[in-house]
């Protein structure tokens, strides 16, 4: 089965992620990509998920190498525009 | 402001002189502890993360930092503030080996996990703003950044 879920991680897994999950559920509904599921979670959930993934992205850095993509999502912290878009335009390449 | 996130004078600090991030990280703490919000375990919990996964957010003109840790440690949720004299350095979110010199430390206490999710979002919006930041910097008392923050939720 094709890998549909997005896992949104930070430390805590309480905060960063879950806004960073609230901004790019939103950019891939902007953009009518709705058989997706972006899951916010922590460092440690990734282990978990990691047959279902499609892209991993955290707001924090991944010392990690995975066979998926990972990405950085702290512009949705710090409110960068530019980057919050980058970023799902990037995370929409890989789930076409 | 939801009346279930604690933001309260008491848990404003302005102008805190400083010069190490635990000493920071302490200050806030006490705020949220005297105020019953947080247990003791809150503090040694929030200096491991903060070493493990630091919250330093390169903005621009003023940056910030904002300590949060587990649901486990907190009792109520909250938001404890403060504004540094001098910028203290925190390293940074998404490149931990670089450090950035933080104006300004919000220290979220938070219950439940995905709660409040609405009210968060408008939080880290409103420190976003680089004009939000600045008079923040320049209040001059508790009073002062309660209001501001209130007004800009």
């Amino acid at each position: 089965m094709e890998k549909r879920l997005v896992l949104v991680v930070c430390g805590a897994g309480t905060l960063t992620s879950v806004m960073a999950a609230q901004g790019i559920e939103e950019g891939l509904k902007k953009r009518k990509i709705t058989n997706v599921k972006v899951k916010a979670g922590r460092i440690d959930d990734i282990e978990r998920h990691k047959d279902d993934l499609a892209v991993l992205v955290s707001t924090m850095k991944i010392k990690q190498e995975y066979s998926f993509p990972v990405f950085n999502a702290v512009a949705f912290i710090t409110g960068d525009e530019d980057g919050q878009e980058q970023i799902i335009s990037e995370v929409v390449n890989i789930l076409k | 402001m939801e009346k279930d996130i604690l933001l309260d004078e008491k848990l404003i600090i302005t102008n805190l002189r400083a010069t190490e991030q635990q000493d920071v990280l302490k200050s806030l703490f006490s705020k949220l502890h005297k105020e019953g919000c947080v247990r003791d375990s809150f503090l040694e919990n929030i200096l491991k993360r903060e070493e493990n996964f630091p919250t330093g957010l390169k903005l621009g003109k003023y940056n910030i930092a904002i300590p949060h840790t587990e649901p486990q440690f907190v009792n109520k949720s909250a938001l404890a503030v403060t504004t540094l004299e001098k910028p203290v350095n925190f390293r940074r979110m998404d490149k931990p080996e670089e450090e950035v010199p933080v104006d300004i430390v919000i220290m979220l206490a938070l219950k439940e996990k995905n709660d409040h999710l609405k009210v968060l979002g408008k939080i880290i919006q409103m420190f976003q703003s680089s004009q939000v930041l600045e008079s923040l910097k320049k209040a001059n008392n508790s009073k002062e950044i309660i209001e501001i923050i209130k007004s800009n939720l």
